[in-house]
């Protein structure tokens, strides 16, 4: 091991990235236009749920009620049905996402004090819409009994709702954090680019009949995209602060500390991956398939992931991003610092180093 | 066996491909070595295996009396190595190019700066040196290469087809380098398909199909040449071709420019044939005289009669 | 000339095979993300806990907290002894709400008229499951007062029978195993197209492709063919795997959910080849198909539906085939829409594939070989 050749490297890969733009881009900004992208999309809460209605009983309170429904704009009256055929196959064409059909007896019930029964039928074909929908309608609903009735008959039982780290439950705040670990899949396709282009145009050859050794030139290829790697998280921070006004309650340091062991780790694991790898649109792909889809849904960023299922807990040890999620989300709104988040800390220097000690061992200098 | 490379025996087979077929050498210290051959004949694997970048399937060799497979590392320190398919860091420039590979041998200090600078010079780089490598010409990019694999300044330099595809004046300066790094006492390995270079070898050994088939001094193996070479000179060049092909005695027939080249079993009786059959099938003929063999012919002459 | 495309076809597909390692990825990979995803979230917030502290200890304390336990929204309970306890449980990601029942709880409900305060922690670090929690707590709550509490003598004015249609017990799986058989597919037919001509053109064997008598369009339609074939298998695959390995019914008709499948495929054939004559390198093409899925998987209604988008997203989401694929699938899949119910949005799909198409078509003619 010489510091000397290490260094050599680390000058080397430095250079290549500050000399080619794309490279350049692809590790300092693409992740934080990425996150702008995303994050507008989850800050936006114009809910307007489309509403399909089958009122029998066309009486002014039925009207009132539907008029209660879609005041605020949170729904939409997109068809007025006449039967439940017909909103169920409204449904189907994907016009309407909840349907409502209010009885003929609808106002006399309620009137003799005997309450109405109104059928809400929603699609289960997209359930997570379908779930925030019937939610919003049973408080909408909620809401206009109350109003109905006189004010001393409120429910038994008021659920007083307080969510911590995020008062108003903002998606911004949840999203933002969140969604770093996704976009920070960049510099592992910029370093998966890197070692592969260099076996490609046949300077790796050269490389080997050198007095190289495996871990001065892993490690030196593996510090200057750590490097970038914690420049461009750090401008998704700022931006997540300043433009998105998401508070970062953790100590900076930390936060910084534990990027770089996502870095680390994510990186590691496509370094050693790409070592199997001869070509550059190969590595692309790989490093597209092992990431991309997984990091969106199997780390905790969208869907609740299942750590008590064997395949959930496989992927939540394996996959960096998984640790990083609850790292970006403790750090920025639970104040965490990494001795409060050791756990994944850890997590993630394995993921790294054991992918990052393969890679040395299997490094072969034979062409 | 004291030489500087000695192989016995070297093999290499790809899956089903034989590429190289038990080779041997035994190259003394200070020798320029050329492996010639026409593309696929295993040159660059036997090149790879001397070198340490490939294990052999079968066979050893040794360089500077290490094992080239189980004392490759140690191996590195003394010897350069230029890959055919050498290519340089197009985004750094000649001085970085050779700076990171000084970095890399180890060469530090006062005598990296001045390395750096000699060889720079010696490579005829110095006005070039910050430059990009990426927009050098070709037989710039070679000269760096060959500056970056002898910056250690090893006793041993493995050269694959360091001249390929560059032009007539570059080769000639490139092998004027190489023939300062000669006078230096570096041994030499270099392989080529130009014959013309090989010339220039103090050795040559010829290659074909995964094996060396001739081996000797440029002089020896031109002397290999079974019966003698006509030139013929003529303007009808198609109809002297295939006229010639036709006639009893008649090795080979090659067309070099605005010439025939014929290999007869007997040059004085054979000319005055020719001639009277290419009169006959109406081409005229400049010319027609005994020419010396290049190694070219020769090498061409030995492969058509395996 | 029909000849020399499927002679192309097969010099591609034989390419493509050689690689073995990238073939592995793109038939075992998509399968076993399949798998994960739908065991590793099928739960959906099921497999969430929740934490009760009961300090009032009374019958209908513990009543409460049964029924919240037998809800079947959460499936494990921790019960928390302090507020200390619950602010650690939650701090540390264990539970995801926190219920707290107060310790005059039941007096204050026995009391004619007046209402129970019942606090409720949420982790709002993921608004999406906290959401979720949120409404499955108030409704096993509202479930619960309706049991429990009828001698408080208040009818409730309005009744809500909700149904979930097409997916009665809310199967999260349903949806995004679904969703994922477009996904999966897309990533794989944009990669595969977008590196196809920028690789040849790299390694320079476009050009000697330009020297023999293979016209463009041939030359067009093999490459084609061959993502087609690629992209087609996978799709049969995925929904073999759909069908019968997670047992998710098939309503519509499956000669349809094909038929656009293929156009939905011809579109991001487009679109790949579109990329693949714009870009210089593999690298820029790779990239550039990157940024796109991210956004096209943003934008495709999954994880936000369409609907709740401001307009100036919706309006880009209707130029993404994925949008509009994504939206046909679940339909046909798991409503059983005919195609006369699809229109709005097999006539989009259809029109952005002869944009790209025709786009690629131009673009290439115009290209340098």
């Amino acid at each position: 091991m010489s510091l000397h050749r290490l260094w050599a490297i680390i000058r080397k890969e430095f250079r290549h990235i500050q000399r080619d733009k794309r490279t350049l881009f692809l590790v300092t900004l693409s992740p934080a236009i990425m996150l702008i992208a995303f994050a507008y999309l989850f800050a936006f809460e114009v809910q307007s749920v489309r509403l399909g209605v089958w009122d029998a009983d066309q009486s002014a309170l039925s009207r009132q009620f539907i008029a209660s429904l879609i005041a605020d704009g949170k729904f939409s009256l997109a068809e007025n049905g006449n039967g439940y055929e017909s909103l169920r196959g409204a449904m189907m064409r994907g016009d309407i996402h909840l349907g409502v059909i209010i009885p003929p007896d609808f106002e006399a019930q309620i009137l003799a004090g005997d309450g109405a029964s109104v059928q809400l039928i929603a699609d289960g074909s997209d359930t997570i819409a379908a779930a925030g929908g019937v939610t919003r309608f049973r408080q909408r609903t909620a809401e206009f009994a109350r109003r109905l009735t006189s004010t001393s008959s409120a429910p038994p039982i008021i659920v007083q709702a307080q969510a911590w780290y995020n008062r108003d439950l903002d998606s911004t705040f949840a999203m933002v954090p969140g969604l770093v670990p996704i976009v920070m899949i960049m510099p592992s396709l910029a370093i998966a680019l890197a070692i592969t282009r260099e076996r490609e145009l046949g300077s790796f050859e050269t490389l080997i009949a050198t007095p190289i050794h495996a871990f001065e030139y892993l490690l030196g290829k593996l510090i200057p995209y750590i490097a970038y790697g914690v420049v461009s998280a750090s401008i998704a921070y700022a931006l997540a602060i300043i433009w998105f006004r998401v508070p970062l309650r953790g100590p900076v340091p930390d936060l910084l500390a534990m990027t770089v062991l996502y870095l680390f780790a994510s990186l590691g694991v496509t370094l050693f991956i790409c070592g199997f790898i001869a070509s550059q649109g190969t590595a692309m792909r790989v490093v597209m398939l092992l990431f991309f889809i997984p990091s969106f849904f199997l780390s905790g960023v969208t869907l609740p992931v299942d750590t008590k299922s064997g395949p959930g807990q496989f992927i939540s040890f394996l996959l960096p991003a998984s640790h990083f999620v609850q790292i970006t989300r403790g750090a920025f709104l639970k104040a965490m610092g990494i001795d409060q988040l050791a756990a994944q800390s850890l997590n993630l220097f394995l993921i790294g180093v054991i992918p990052f000690a393969l890679g040395i061992l299997t490094f072969r200098k034979r062409v | 066996m004291t030489g500087q490379i000695t192989a016995t025996q070297l093999s290499k087979t790809f899956r089903k491909n034989q590429a190289v077929r038990g080779v041997s050498f035994d190259i003394a210290p200070g020798e320029i070595y050329g492996l010639i051959g026409p593309d696929g004949a295993g040159k660059t694997t036997t090149i790879r295996m001397l070198a340490g970048v490939m294990d052999p399937t079968r066979g050893t060799a040794r360089v500077n009396g290490l094992d080239t497979t189980r004392q490759a590392e140690q191996l590195r320190a003394h010897v350069g190595y230029m890959a055919q398919k050498f290519s340089l860091y197009g985004d750094l420039s000649v001085r970085e190019n050779i700076e990171f590979y000084a970095d890399i041998f180890g060469v530090r200090g006062k005598a990296r700066a001045e390395r750096i600078a000699r060889l720079l010079k010696f490579a005829r780089l110095d006005q070039f040196q910050d430059r990009d490598a990426g927009v050098l010409s070709g037989g710039m990019k070679k000269k760096l290469g060959l500056a970056c694999a002898f910056i250690h300044r090893p006793r041993v330099l493995f050269l694959d087809e360091p001249t390929n595809g560059v032009d007539p004046i570059s080769r000639r300066e490139f092998w004027d380098i190489l023939s300062d790094l000669h006078i230096e006492g570096v041994t030499i390995f270099i392989s080529t398909a130009y014959l013309d270079e090989a010339e220039r070898c103090s050795r040559v050994g010829l290659m074909y199909r995964g094996e060396i088939i001739r081996e000797g001094t440029p002089i020896a193996l031109r002397q290999l040449v079974q019966g003698d070479l006509l030139a013929i000179i003529t303007p009808d060049l198609q109809i002297a071709e295939n006229v010639a092909q036709k006639l009893p005695g008649i090795f080979e027939v090659q067309v070099y420019g605005d010439r025939l080249h014929v290999f007869v079993d007997a040059g004085a009786t054979r000319a005055r044939e020719i001639e009277i059959a290419l009169v006959a099938a109406g081409a005229t003929i400049k010319q027609i005289r005994p020419a010396a063999p290049h190694l070219q012919e020769a090498f061409i002459s030995l492969i058509s009669h395996l | 000339m029909h000849k020399t495309i499927l002679n192309l076809a097969w010099k591609e597909t034989l390419q493509l095979l050689r690689d073995r390692l990238l073939l592995a990825f793109m038939v075992i990979i998509p399968v076993v993300q399949l798998g994960l995803i739908a065991e590793a979230t099928g739960a959906g917030i099921r497999n969430i806990k929740l934490a009760v502290w009961d300090q009032d200890k009374s019958a209908f304390s513990r009543d409460l907290v049964t029924a919240l336990k037998n809800s079947g929204d959460f499936n494990l309970m921790y019960y928390a002894q302090s507020y200390d306890e619950i602010r650690a449980l939650v701090n540390d990601g264990k539970v995801g709400a926190a219920v707290i029942i107060p310790p005059d709880f039941s007096r204050e409900l026995a009391r004619t008229g007046a209402s129970a305060t019942l606090p409720v922690i949420i982790d709002g670090t993921n608004s999406i499951v906290a959401s979720s929690l949120l409404g499955a707590v108030e409704s096993a709550i509202a479930d619960l007062t309706r049991q429990f509490v009828p001698a408080n003598a208040i009818i409730t004015p309005i009744d809500l029978k909700i149904e979930f249609a097409f997916n009665a017990t809310l199967n999260i799986r349903w949806s995004t195993i679904v969703t994922q058989l477009g996904f999966i597919t897309y990533q794989l037919v944009l990669v595969v197209a977008a590196v196809g001509f920028v690789r040849e053109r790299e390694l320079g064997t476009l050009e000697q492709l330009a020297v023999t008598p293979i016209s463009r369009l041939e030359l067009l339609l093999g490459k084609g063919l061959m993502a087609l074939g690629i992209g087609m298998l996978n799709y049969t695959l995925l929904y073999l795997a759909i069908r019968y390995g997670f047992e998710i019914p098939m309503r519509g008709n499956l000669a349809l959910l094909m038929a656009l499948g293929v156009l939905f495929t011809i579109a991001e054939i487009g679109v790949g080849t579109l990329l693949s004559i714009v870009t210089h390198s593999q690298q820029q093409a790779i990239l550039m198909v990157f940024m796109l899925a991210m956004l096209e998987v943003t934008f495709s209604g999954y994880l936000v539906p369409t609907e709740n988008m401001p307009w100036f997203m919706q309006t880009i989401a209707n130029f993404s085939p994925l949008q509009h694929f994504s939206a046909i699938l679940r339909a046909v899949y798991i409503k059983g829409s005919s195609l006369e119910m699809l229109w709005h949005h097999v006539i989009p799909l259809a029109a952005l594939t002869g944009i790209t198409v025709g786009a690629g078509w131009y673009l290439f003619n115009r290209a340098e070989w």
